[in-house]
Protein backbone atom coordinates (compact mmCIF):
# COMPACT_ATOMS: atom_id res chain seq x y z
CA UNK A 1 0.00 0.00 0.00
CA UNK A 2 1.02 3.69 -0.86
CA UNK A 3 0.07 6.75 0.78
CA UNK A 4 1.13 9.72 -0.58
CA UNK A 5 0.97 13.01 2.13
CA UNK A 6 1.80 16.40 1.62
CA UNK A 7 3.35 18.38 4.60
CA UNK A 8 5.16 21.53 3.78
CA UNK A 9 4.91 24.02 6.18
CA UNK A 10 6.61 27.43 5.51
CA UNK A 11 8.41 27.60 9.18
CA UNK A 12 8.63 23.68 10.28
CA UNK A 13 6.36 23.79 13.84
CA UNK A 14 7.78 22.06 16.97
CA UNK A 15 6.20 21.30 20.03
CA UNK A 16 8.66 23.39 22.10
CA UNK A 17 12.48 22.88 23.05
CA UNK A 18 13.62 21.21 26.47
CA UNK A 19 16.65 22.02 27.59
CA UNK A 20 18.37 19.86 30.69
CA UNK A 21 21.97 20.71 32.10
CA UNK A 22 24.31 19.38 34.35
CA UNK A 23 24.33 16.38 32.65
CA UNK A 24 27.01 14.04 32.12
CA UNK A 25 27.48 11.93 28.82
CA UNK A 26 29.35 8.34 29.62
CA UNK A 27 30.68 6.58 26.34
CA UNK A 28 31.59 2.44 26.65
CA UNK A 29 32.70 -0.18 24.10
CA UNK A 30 31.49 -3.00 24.59
CA UNK A 31 32.28 -6.11 22.91
CA UNK A 32 28.68 -8.32 21.96
CA UNK A 33 29.70 -10.97 24.91
CA UNK A 34 29.50 -7.94 27.40
CA UNK A 35 25.94 -7.35 26.25
CA UNK A 36 24.82 -10.75 27.28
CA UNK A 37 26.08 -9.83 31.03
CA UNK A 38 24.91 -6.42 31.32
CA UNK A 39 21.72 -7.42 32.78
CA UNK A 40 23.96 -8.39 35.63
CA UNK A 41 24.90 -4.68 35.79
CA UNK A 42 21.31 -4.44 37.79
CA UNK A 43 20.71 -0.64 36.82
CA UNK A 44 18.03 -0.39 39.53
CA UNK A 45 15.95 2.64 39.13
CA UNK A 46 18.58 4.63 37.14
CA UNK A 47 17.16 6.62 34.06
CA UNK A 48 18.84 7.95 31.02
CA UNK A 49 17.75 11.60 29.23
CA UNK A 50 19.54 10.16 26.40
CA UNK A 51 21.16 6.55 24.93
CA UNK A 52 22.40 5.48 21.65
CA UNK A 53 24.83 3.18 20.42
CA UNK A 54 27.28 3.08 17.26
CA UNK A 55 28.61 -0.50 15.52
CA UNK A 56 32.60 0.51 15.80
CA UNK A 57 35.13 -0.88 13.65
CA UNK A 58 36.27 -3.70 15.61
CA UNK A 59 32.14 -4.85 15.51
CA UNK A 60 31.72 -4.18 19.02
CA UNK A 61 29.07 -1.40 19.89
CA UNK A 62 30.06 1.65 21.48
CA UNK A 63 27.03 2.90 23.98
CA UNK A 64 26.60 6.22 24.68
CA UNK A 65 24.29 6.92 27.77
CA UNK A 66 23.52 11.09 28.83
CA UNK A 67 21.86 11.00 32.73
CA UNK A 68 22.24 13.28 35.51
CA UNK A 69 25.67 12.40 37.21
CA UNK A 70 25.20 10.79 40.25
CA UNK A 71 22.67 8.21 38.86
CA UNK A 72 26.21 8.21 35.50
CA UNK A 73 27.96 7.27 38.69
CA UNK A 74 26.19 4.60 40.00
CA UNK A 75 25.80 2.88 36.86
CA UNK A 76 29.67 3.34 36.08
CA UNK A 77 30.65 2.04 39.78
CA UNK A 78 27.98 -1.29 38.26
CA UNK A 79 29.51 -2.04 35.37
CA UNK A 80 32.79 -1.30 36.14
CA UNK A 81 32.38 -4.19 39.21
CA UNK A 82 30.29 -6.31 37.07
CA UNK A 83 31.96 -6.50 33.44
CA UNK A 84 35.71 -5.16 35.60
CA UNK A 85 38.44 -4.92 33.59
CA UNK A 86 36.83 -6.17 29.96
CA UNK A 87 34.52 -2.77 29.64
CA UNK A 88 37.18 -0.85 29.80
CA UNK A 89 37.47 2.70 31.49
CA UNK A 90 34.54 4.85 29.85
CA UNK A 91 35.17 8.00 28.40
CA UNK A 92 33.14 10.62 29.92
CA UNK A 93 32.04 14.15 29.43
CA UNK A 94 30.68 16.20 32.29
CA UNK A 95 28.83 18.61 32.21
CA UNK A 96 27.26 18.39 29.26
CA UNK A 97 23.39 19.78 28.04
CA UNK A 98 20.58 18.90 25.71
CA UNK A 99 18.05 20.01 23.95
CA UNK A 100 15.58 17.78 22.64
CA UNK A 101 12.04 18.74 20.90
CA UNK A 102 9.54 17.31 18.33
CA UNK A 103 7.55 18.31 15.58
CA UNK A 104 4.72 16.64 13.41
CA UNK A 105 5.70 14.03 11.06
CA UNK A 106 9.41 14.58 11.27
CA UNK A 107 9.80 11.28 11.17
CA UNK A 108 8.27 10.49 8.04
CA UNK A 109 9.98 14.01 6.15
CA UNK A 110 12.89 14.57 4.62
CA UNK A 111 15.27 17.50 5.19
CA UNK A 112 14.39 17.89 9.64
CA UNK A 113 18.03 16.95 9.99
CA UNK A 114 19.42 19.25 7.27
CA UNK A 115 17.68 22.07 8.19
CA UNK A 116 18.50 21.83 11.89
CA UNK A 117 22.22 21.63 11.10
CA UNK A 118 21.38 24.89 9.11
CA UNK A 119 20.17 26.83 11.99
CA UNK A 120 22.65 25.75 14.64
CA UNK A 121 25.51 27.37 11.81
CA UNK A 122 29.07 26.50 13.22
CA UNK A 123 27.36 25.35 16.35
CA UNK A 124 27.34 22.12 14.80
CA UNK A 125 30.86 21.87 15.18
CA UNK A 126 30.09 22.00 19.09
CA UNK A 127 27.63 18.84 18.88
CA UNK A 128 28.86 15.57 21.19
CA UNK A 129 26.12 13.49 19.76
CA UNK A 130 22.67 13.79 18.15
CA UNK A 131 19.52 11.52 17.18
CA UNK A 132 17.27 11.84 14.78
CA UNK A 133 14.73 9.05 15.47
CA UNK A 134 11.11 8.83 14.97
CA UNK A 135 9.46 12.18 15.62
CA UNK A 136 11.94 13.42 17.88
CA UNK A 137 15.34 15.53 17.95
CA UNK A 138 18.00 15.06 21.08
CA UNK A 139 21.03 17.06 20.46
CA UNK A 140 23.98 16.92 22.96
CA UNK A 141 26.41 19.90 23.59
CA UNK A 142 29.31 20.79 26.31
CA UNK A 143 28.96 23.13 28.99
CA UNK A 144 27.37 26.76 27.99
CA UNK A 145 26.00 25.68 24.38
CA UNK A 146 22.65 24.81 25.04
CA UNK A 147 21.26 28.45 25.32
CA UNK A 148 22.55 29.96 22.29
CA UNK A 149 21.32 27.04 20.38
CA UNK A 150 17.98 26.69 21.80
CA UNK A 151 18.04 30.62 20.18
CA UNK A 152 19.12 29.73 17.09
CA UNK A 153 16.08 26.52 16.71
CA UNK A 154 13.76 29.13 18.29
CA UNK A 155 14.53 31.54 15.45
CA UNK A 156 14.52 29.14 12.86
CA UNK A 157 11.18 26.69 13.84
CA UNK A 158 8.31 27.90 14.76
CA UNK A 159 7.61 27.23 18.47
CA UNK A 160 4.04 27.22 20.43
CA UNK A 161 2.98 30.25 22.07
CA UNK B 1 8.46 -6.33 33.07
CA UNK B 2 5.22 -5.03 30.59
CA UNK B 3 5.38 -3.22 27.54
CA UNK B 4 2.90 -1.71 25.32
CA UNK B 5 4.10 -2.22 21.92
CA UNK B 6 7.07 -3.74 19.33
CA UNK B 7 7.05 -2.36 15.35
CA UNK B 8 9.26 -4.08 12.75
CA UNK B 9 9.81 -1.46 9.82
CA UNK B 10 10.44 -2.06 6.35
CA UNK B 11 13.77 -2.97 4.78
CA UNK B 12 16.23 -0.06 4.64
CA UNK B 13 19.71 0.39 4.13
CA UNK B 14 22.21 1.81 6.90
CA UNK B 15 24.18 4.43 5.72
CA UNK B 16 27.50 5.38 7.87
CA UNK B 17 29.41 8.11 7.39
CA UNK B 18 32.85 8.21 9.45
CA UNK B 19 35.37 10.92 8.95
CA UNK B 20 38.14 13.28 10.13
CA UNK B 21 37.09 16.16 9.02
CA UNK B 22 35.75 18.89 11.57
CA UNK B 23 32.13 17.77 12.29
CA UNK B 24 30.53 20.90 10.77
CA UNK B 25 31.51 19.87 7.29
CA UNK B 26 31.08 16.80 7.46
CA UNK B 27 27.84 16.16 8.74
CA UNK B 28 25.99 19.45 6.69
CA UNK B 29 27.15 18.07 3.70
CA UNK B 30 25.69 14.67 4.64
CA UNK B 31 22.54 15.84 5.63
CA UNK B 32 22.65 18.31 2.48
CA UNK B 33 23.18 15.82 0.69
CA UNK B 34 19.96 13.88 1.93
CA UNK B 35 18.09 16.62 1.87
CA UNK B 36 18.80 17.51 -1.94
CA UNK B 37 17.82 13.67 -2.99
CA UNK B 38 14.63 14.20 -0.79
CA UNK B 39 15.35 11.11 0.93
CA UNK B 40 13.96 10.35 4.46
CA UNK B 41 16.02 9.41 7.95
CA UNK B 42 13.56 7.66 10.10
CA UNK B 43 16.98 6.66 12.64
CA UNK B 44 20.43 8.58 12.62
CA UNK B 45 22.88 9.08 15.20
CA UNK B 46 25.84 11.02 15.55
CA UNK B 47 28.46 10.72 17.68
CA UNK B 48 31.97 12.79 17.75
CA UNK B 49 34.42 10.69 19.33
CA UNK B 50 38.53 11.84 19.60
CA UNK B 51 39.33 9.93 16.58
CA UNK B 52 36.72 11.84 14.39
CA UNK B 53 32.71 11.94 13.70
CA UNK B 54 30.66 9.20 12.82
CA UNK B 55 26.84 9.08 11.88
CA UNK B 56 24.73 6.34 10.92
CA UNK B 57 21.37 6.71 9.38
CA UNK B 58 19.05 4.27 8.11
CA UNK B 59 17.08 5.63 4.31
CA UNK B 60 14.32 2.90 2.60
CA UNK B 61 16.69 0.36 0.88
CA UNK B 62 14.69 2.17 -2.51
CA UNK B 63 16.67 4.80 -2.22
CA UNK B 64 20.30 3.53 -1.56
CA UNK B 65 21.41 3.40 -5.32
CA UNK B 66 20.37 7.32 -5.72
CA UNK B 67 22.30 8.25 -2.81
CA UNK B 68 25.48 6.18 -4.01
CA UNK B 69 25.06 8.07 -6.72
CA UNK B 70 24.75 11.43 -5.52
CA UNK B 71 27.54 10.92 -3.29
CA UNK B 72 29.55 9.96 -6.12
CA UNK B 73 29.90 13.46 -7.16
CA UNK B 74 31.47 14.53 -4.17
CA UNK B 75 34.22 12.64 -3.71
CA UNK B 76 35.50 13.87 -0.41
CA UNK B 77 31.87 12.81 1.09
CA UNK B 78 31.33 9.81 -0.85
CA UNK B 79 34.86 8.30 0.32
CA UNK B 80 33.35 8.68 4.36
CA UNK B 81 30.46 6.74 3.17
CA UNK B 82 29.47 2.84 3.44
CA UNK B 83 26.41 1.23 2.75
CA UNK B 84 24.97 -1.94 4.89
CA UNK B 85 21.74 -2.84 2.75
CA UNK B 86 19.67 -5.17 4.34
CA UNK B 87 18.83 -3.80 7.74
CA UNK B 88 15.70 -3.05 9.71
CA UNK B 89 14.84 -1.12 12.94
CA UNK B 90 13.18 -3.26 15.90
CA UNK B 91 11.39 -0.32 17.84
CA UNK B 92 10.08 -1.23 21.80
CA UNK B 93 8.40 1.23 23.72
CA UNK B 94 7.60 2.61 26.30
CA UNK B 95 11.28 2.68 27.41
CA UNK B 96 10.57 4.71 30.74
CA UNK B 97 14.13 5.99 30.53
CA UNK B 98 14.95 2.75 32.35
CA UNK B 99 18.61 1.22 32.06
CA UNK B 100 16.79 -2.27 33.06
CA UNK B 101 14.67 -1.85 29.77
CA UNK B 102 17.67 -1.36 27.94
CA UNK B 103 20.06 -4.13 29.65
CA UNK B 104 17.25 -6.09 29.05
CA UNK B 105 16.59 -5.76 25.48
CA UNK B 106 20.18 -5.74 24.76
CA UNK B 107 21.13 -9.04 26.83
CA UNK B 108 18.44 -11.16 25.19
CA UNK B 109 19.00 -9.31 21.78
CA UNK B 110 23.09 -11.05 22.50
CA UNK B 111 21.95 -13.93 24.00
CA UNK B 112 19.94 -14.99 20.36
CA UNK B 113 23.40 -13.81 18.75
CA UNK B 114 21.25 -11.26 17.01
CA UNK B 115 23.91 -8.71 16.23
CA UNK B 116 22.90 -4.72 16.54
CA UNK B 117 23.98 -2.57 14.12
CA UNK B 118 23.04 0.93 15.94
CA UNK B 119 20.87 1.61 18.55
CA UNK B 120 18.76 5.26 19.63
CA UNK B 121 16.73 6.37 22.44
CA UNK B 122 13.40 8.70 21.24
CA UNK B 123 11.21 10.49 23.59
CA UNK B 124 9.26 6.75 24.09
CA UNK B 125 10.85 4.32 22.19
CA UNK B 126 13.81 2.33 22.04
CA UNK B 127 15.00 1.75 18.45
CA UNK B 128 17.89 -0.86 17.46
CA UNK B 129 18.72 -1.30 13.85
CA UNK B 130 19.27 -5.35 13.39
CA UNK B 131 19.69 -7.45 9.61
CA UNK B 132 15.89 -7.64 8.29
CA UNK B 133 16.05 -11.37 8.18
CA UNK B 134 16.68 -11.60 12.18
CA UNK B 135 13.65 -8.76 12.87
CA UNK B 136 10.78 -11.80 13.10
CA UNK B 137 13.49 -13.42 15.25
CA UNK B 138 14.29 -10.63 17.39
CA UNK B 139 10.89 -9.93 18.21
CA UNK B 140 10.08 -13.16 19.17
CA UNK B 141 13.41 -13.41 21.65
CA UNK B 142 12.34 -9.96 23.24
CA UNK B 143 8.77 -11.11 23.86
CA UNK B 144 10.57 -13.86 25.85
CA UNK B 145 11.89 -11.52 27.96
CA UNK B 146 8.86 -8.33 27.94
CA UNK B 147 5.46 -8.97 28.14
CA UNK B 148 3.46 -7.10 25.83
CA UNK B 149 0.31 -5.57 26.91
CA UNK B 150 -2.97 -8.01 26.29
CA UNK B 151 -4.12 -8.11 22.75
CA UNK B 152 -1.13 -6.14 21.30
CA UNK B 153 1.36 -8.31 19.10
CA UNK B 154 4.49 -7.05 17.37
CA UNK B 155 3.23 -4.94 14.14
CA UNK B 156 4.98 -4.44 11.09
CA UNK B 157 5.01 -1.36 8.77
CA UNK B 158 2.43 -2.14 5.91
CA UNK B 159 3.13 1.13 4.35
CA UNK B 160 5.38 3.67 4.19
CA UNK B 161 4.59 7.65 4.45
CA UNK B 162 6.65 9.63 1.56
CA UNK B 163 6.62 12.90 1.11
CA UNK B 164 4.94 14.06 -2.53
CA UNK B 165 5.87 17.51 -2.25
CA UNK B 166 9.50 18.58 -3.74
CA UNK B 167 9.86 21.61 -1.60
CA UNK B 168 11.88 21.71 1.22
CA UNK B 169 11.01 21.89 5.13
CA UNK B 170 11.08 25.69 6.15
CA UNK B 171 10.97 27.36 2.76
CA UNK B 172 14.41 26.06 1.48
CA UNK B 173 14.24 26.27 -2.49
Amino acid sequence: METVAMYWESRIKTYGFQVVKNLSLYAYAFSAELWQRWKEVEADHNRFQLVCAQQGETGGLELILVCNPEQGRACARRIESVLAKTAGEPRVTSPVELIFFQGPHFGDRFGIADFTCRALEEQVDDLLAALFTSASIYLVFPKGAADKARDRLAAAFRVPR
Amino acid sequence: MRIKGLKISEELCLVRLSGKAPADRLLKAFCGLLADGRINTPFMTTACRPGGLQVDCCVAAADQAGLERRASVEPALSACLSFRPGVGLLTLFPHRASLEVLGRLQAVLAENRIPVFGLASSIGALTCALAYDCLDAAAAAVQTCFELEDNHAPFRAEFTVSQATRRHPGGRE
